[in-house]
């Protein structure tokens, strides 16, 4: 007599369902074994002969455990019972079409799968939403700087038509400004092309209480339609209307009526005023179009502005305007190229250029190139890079959970593999499963994407003169950056992209089940496969360090950068200094002295210094030099200083060291003889080894001007920073201002909060003078801080990404260790109890952690060392290999990794054998 | 292909059929359907017993264990009004099935 009950106990593995019912199960086919063994007896077979023919009825306990499962479950009963019934019904069921009837089924499966594990769902969800998210904001600024079109006809067909410029001043090498006789010529010589004119302004909107600068463009009639922006309301400028001293009329922006006009649909005959001039709107322009510097708020005809006689129009040496041109409808970029370097010879030979301008070339920049310079360009790319890193980080993170999830779920894979459903499916089951989550990550994503637009708009540098020479704030402001219909499906397709990432591994180990293994091992075992699934966690996480390395390295060389970038000597002390410049038609030489005098008798204002130029002001004059006794230099950009007219206390006034010889005094004025200070730079360039101290100089653009005469270098200053912050200085020579009367602008230095003197420098003004007006009114610490503030930008969101990476890769790294300790107590146990000791369990953990951390690194390096490269011209002062933040972040990381092994590696020391062995 | 499902479908009518006259166990069943078609629909214990377990839930057929004196517990099956109703369905409709079978293919059933 046998015990069948254990026989099929012991055949029939768990079927995961209620207790009682799977007793009752197994009591039933005991039953009939029995019954079976009985009858066998009954009919004359000996004991052995009927254990084994009834053994032989359940011989496939395979199929019958996943026929039973099938029947008990509901997802794959209903499946099987379709099939069934299918000949019942052989019609009807597939009205709704298989494929979306089982997508919908495994959607539901999905969402109900992930409720069941909340906690993971939660985990995933939190890691998928801020890599998402992040990816959504980078990738909003990219899509608006990169990948919109510009709100323009046919944009690809409009150039900004400029000349090259080699010079030091120029920092993209090109020059936007034209001369009205040039760009005449230009206009009538090249047929392939049509071109407009415009010049940006800042005028004040005056009428209202208080006075207001808003943004204009002084544009040539032509202008909107060879941008090709559309007039919404109202009507373009006539040629009549672009007379010299022309009527007075506008077009405003679509932002500009609707905001100071209600978008009332009458503003069309309305007047603004403009420097207290009334003029007359005659058209509203296309929602977005805010001009060529992203802001724009009115047009007014090119010429009106100017008076009769002036000689803007006739001087071929005033630039003052900018130039764009649209392909005509029949040509292309190579004809119209053809015809505008023709141009550039004939219009040098009628207008001969001056000497440091014959190499110049028109050129036709692409207006988006124009508008985005590539250093943004690049910095937008690495910033997506990273956070597409980070994401990566993130996915294999999640694999490696997902991996550990399915563990428990291999024997419901297997059941429903061995019931028929191919792998195919059941991947596509598991995808379903991972993209549901990610898409509820990527909702979240969005949200957080939203408010780090905002954030991005928010702090986007400042517009300065900076190693991002390129001015991230125009920029922002031209391409205006959000979240708009691309951005949002950008999101959610980089979900389910995200979704599949960190799914199909999972899916694919998971289905790589042997049905049989599967059912045969105890319902939570993977000892089967443990090692090979071990080895892909390992090398995810390997992958998980290598891109973290890249990315902290990354950070790190911007870091380094950064702080080189403060520690760069400006030259002079930026404390408590407020700088502004004062406009007058006054041409009084005494004005800028009285009114200094009086803005230097304001309580808290200490001293106040005339100049031509503050300290990181940008561009200012430059001029050739030349040395009494030796010959003209023939190249000019080897003669080239810049020139500064100061007053005499101005070097005590900003604290710039005075190296040799002498400051000014009051006694350099008009009249007496002509003195110079050389900055250190100057003095090196064109006196290596004289003293300059007695040397005469002169300045003078032109080769042989007349009636300048030579000066005495009297001292040797120390270098200042005035061009940018990370450039090289160049030589700049000093005149006292009374000798020239050219300074406008003023630097104060106040003796408390230079914010707090503001107002009572701009009432000061106004009261000396009213038609003065006071412009570019900043403090020096803030232009020092606006002049790193593209460089704090890029870094803080570096690093922010960077630690991100950091922070995920640790808890990927512990996440695997702490998973492989726990498939390994029972062996832990074992070594322990054959006598080994806390410190070798300890050792046996981390080596294992250690394989894949150096793995990882050794890719990383080998991945940071290449990729590095493409930030060289984010960097100042550190070389994009910089073995230092190599070595330190290398092992810095290391460090964090071996901490993020230790933990788990702890635990498996506290392993009791006796537990661990009575485990199974 | 079709033979299996033709088989499976076929089946579940016998099942019910074989409870309609009264309350079977499970070995019982297996017995008498390989006795009665004559060895031709023997088919396995893993099939019958899922599909048993199948009908119960679909509420076509109700099992309860029934314990008699000297005779170890079984479970006993009999038809439920819907499995009455579903038998009579079937029925109709393999009768409906053979008759199409026999206008095409001359094929009578038994």
């Amino acid at each position: 007599m046998s015990d069948w009950k254990k026989y099929v106990r012991e055949h029939l593995p768990h079927l995961a369902i209620e207790p009682g019912r799977e007793m009752e199960i197994v009591d039933e086919l005991a039953e009939h074994l029995d019954a079976a063994y009985r009858d066998a007896l009954a009919g004359g077979a000996s004991e052995q002969e009927a254990y084994k023919l009834a053994a032989e009825l359940f011989a496939d306990w395979r199929l019958m455990e996943c026929e039973v499962a099938a029947a008990e479950h509901y997802g794959a009963g209903a499946r099987l019972g379709r099939a069934i019934g299918e000949w019942n019904q052989p019609l009807n069921s597939q009205k709704r079409g298989p494929i979306m009837e089982s997508l919908l089924q495994d959607l539901r499966y999905g969402l109900r799968m992930t409720l069941k594990k909340p906690g993971f769902a939660l985990v995933a969800v939190i890691m998928l939403s801020l890599g998402i998210g992040a990816n959504t904001a980078i990738f909003s600024v990219v899509h608006a700087l990169m990948l919109r079109p510009l709100p323009y006809f046919e944009p690809e067909r409009v150039f900004s038509v400029c000349e090259t410029d080699n010079s030091p001043r120029s920092r993209d090498g090109l020059s936007t400004l034209w001369a009205s006789p040039r760009f005449e010529m230009l206009r009538q010589g090249v047929p392939t092309m049509d071109f407009a004119a415009f010049n940006s302004v800042l005028s004040k909107l005056t009428g209202a209480e208080e006075p207001e600068q808003i943004s204009g463009e002084y544009v040539s009639p032509n202008y909107f339609s060879v941008l090709g922006v559309r007039v919404i309301a109202g009507r373009a400028f006539t040629e009549e209307e672009n007379q010299v001293g022309g009527s007075k009329v506008v077009m405003v922006s679509h932002g500009f009526w609707q905001e100071r006009f209600g978008g009332a649909p009458d503003v069309i005959g309305k007047t603004i005023e403009l420097n207290k001039t009334p003029h007359t709107i005659v058209g509203v322009l296309q929602p977005g179009f805010k001009g060529q510097r992203g802001s724009t708020n009115f047009w007014a005809p090119f010429n009106s502005d100017l008076q009769p006689g002036s000689r803007r129009l006739t001087d071929p040496n005033i630039w003052w305007f900018e130039v764009i041109g649209r392909l005509k409808s029949d040509a292309s970029r190579r004809q119209a190229e053809a015809g505008v370097s023709l141009m550039t010879r004939r219009i040098a030979e009628k207008y001969p250029p001056h000497a440091s301008f014959r190499d110049r070339q028109i050129k036709l920049v692409p207006l988006r190139d124009r508008k985005l310079n590539p250093v943004i360009r690049q910095s937008f790319l690495i910033m997506l890079a990273a956070v597409g890193f980070t994401l990566l980080i993130a996915c294999a993170n999640l694999a490696n959970l997902m991996m550990t999830r399915m563990a428990p779920r291999r024997r419901e894979i297997a059941v429903r593999l061995a019931v028929g459903a191919t792998r195919w499916r059941i991947v596509r089951q598991l995808l379903v499963e991972s993209i549901v989550i990610s898409l509820i990550g990527g909702m979240f994503g969005l949200l957080l994407a939203f408010w780090g637009v905002d954030l991005l708009n928010k702090f986007k540098p400042a517009s300065s003169g900076s190693i991002f020479w390129a001015n991230y704030a125009n920029a922002f402001k031209f391409f205006s950056i959000g979240l708009d219909a691309p951005v949002t499906i950008f999101n959610f397709a980089l979900a389910v992209i995200t979704g599949v990432v960190f799914g199909l591994i999972p899916a694919i180990q998971a289905t790589r089940v042997d049905v049989n293994d599967a059912l045969k091992e105890g319902a939570d075992g993977t000892a089967g496969l443990f090692r090979r699934r071990l080895n892909l966690r390992q090398a995810l996480v390997a992958l998980e360090v290598a891109v973290t390395l890249t990315l902290v390295i990354g950070a790190g060389l911007m870091l380094r950068s950064f702080a080189e970038m403060q520690a760069i000597n400006l030259g002079f002390d930026p404390d408590r200094i407020l700088s502004f410049y004062v406009e007058s038609s006054e041409q009084n030489t005494d004005f800028y002295r009285q009114l200094r005098e009086r803005i230097a008798a304001l309580p808290g204002v200490e001293s106040v210094s005339l100049t031509i130029v503050s300290p990181l002001g940008g561009a200012y004059s430059n001029q050739a030099m030349q040395v009494y006794g030796r010959p003209p230099e023939p190249d000019i950009e080897k003669s080239r200083v810049f020139f500064h007219a100061v007053n005499h206390d101005y070097f005590r006034n900003l604290r710039i060291p005075i190296l040799r010889g002498r400051s000014f005094t009051a006694e350099d004025r008009a009249g007496t003889k002509r003195v110079a200070i050389l900055n250190a730079t100057a003095a090196r360039q064109f006196f290596p080894n004289e003293d300059p101290v007695g040397q005469r100089i002169k300045l003078g653009f032109y080769e042989g001007t007349p009636g300048e005469e030579w000066a005495e270098v009297v001292g040797v200053a120390g270098d200042v920073k005035y061009l940018s912050l990370d450039g090289e200085v160049v030589s700049d020579v000093y005149h006292p201002n009374d000798q020239f009367n050219e300074a406008h602008t003023m630097v104060a230095r106040t003796s408390h909060d230079p914010k707090l003197l503001i107002g009572a420098i701009r009432n000061e003004v106004r009261a000396f003078n009213k038609d003065a007006a006071v412009g570019s009114l900043e403090m020096m610490e803030q232009r020092v801080s606006n002049a790193t503030s593209s460089a704090r930008f890029n870094t803080s969101l570096m690093s922010l990404f960077a630690l991100l990476a950091l922070l995920l890769a640790a808890i990927g790294i512990y996440g695997v260790i702490a998973y492989a300790v726990s498939e390994r107590t029972r062996e832990i146990g074992v070594r322990m109890a054959l006598g080994a000791q806390a410190r070798d369990v300890l050792k046996l953990v981390l080596f294992q952690g250690m394989k894949m951390i150096a793995a990882g690194l050794t890719i990383g390096l080998f991945g940071a060392f290449a990729l590095t490269r493409v930030m060289k011209n984010l960097l100042y002062g550190v070389s994009a290999t910089d073995p230092l933040t190599f070595a330190a972040v290398s092992l810095s990381l290391a460090a964090i990794a071996l901490l993020a092994c230790y933990v788990p590696a702890r635990r498996a020391t506290k392993v009791d054998p006796i537990i661990a062995l009575r485990q199974e | 292909m079709i033979e299996k499902e033709v088989k499976r479908g076929s089946t579940e009518t016998l099942i019910l059929a074989l409870i309609e006259e009264r309350a079977r166990h499970g070995y019982e069943i297996a017995k008498l359907i390989e006795a009665r078609s004559e060895g031709v629909l023997q088919f396995h214990v893993a099939s019958l017993y899922p599909l048993l377990y199948r009908l119960e839930k679909r509420g076509l057929i109700k099992g309860r264990w029934v314990e008699k004196a000297g005779e170890r517990r079984r479970r006993f099956y009999s038809l439920t009004p819907e499995g009455k109703k579903a038998l009579t369905e079937q029925r109709q409709t393999w009768a409906d099935f053979f008759s199409a079978l026999d206008r095409v293919a001359k094929i009578k059933p038994a």
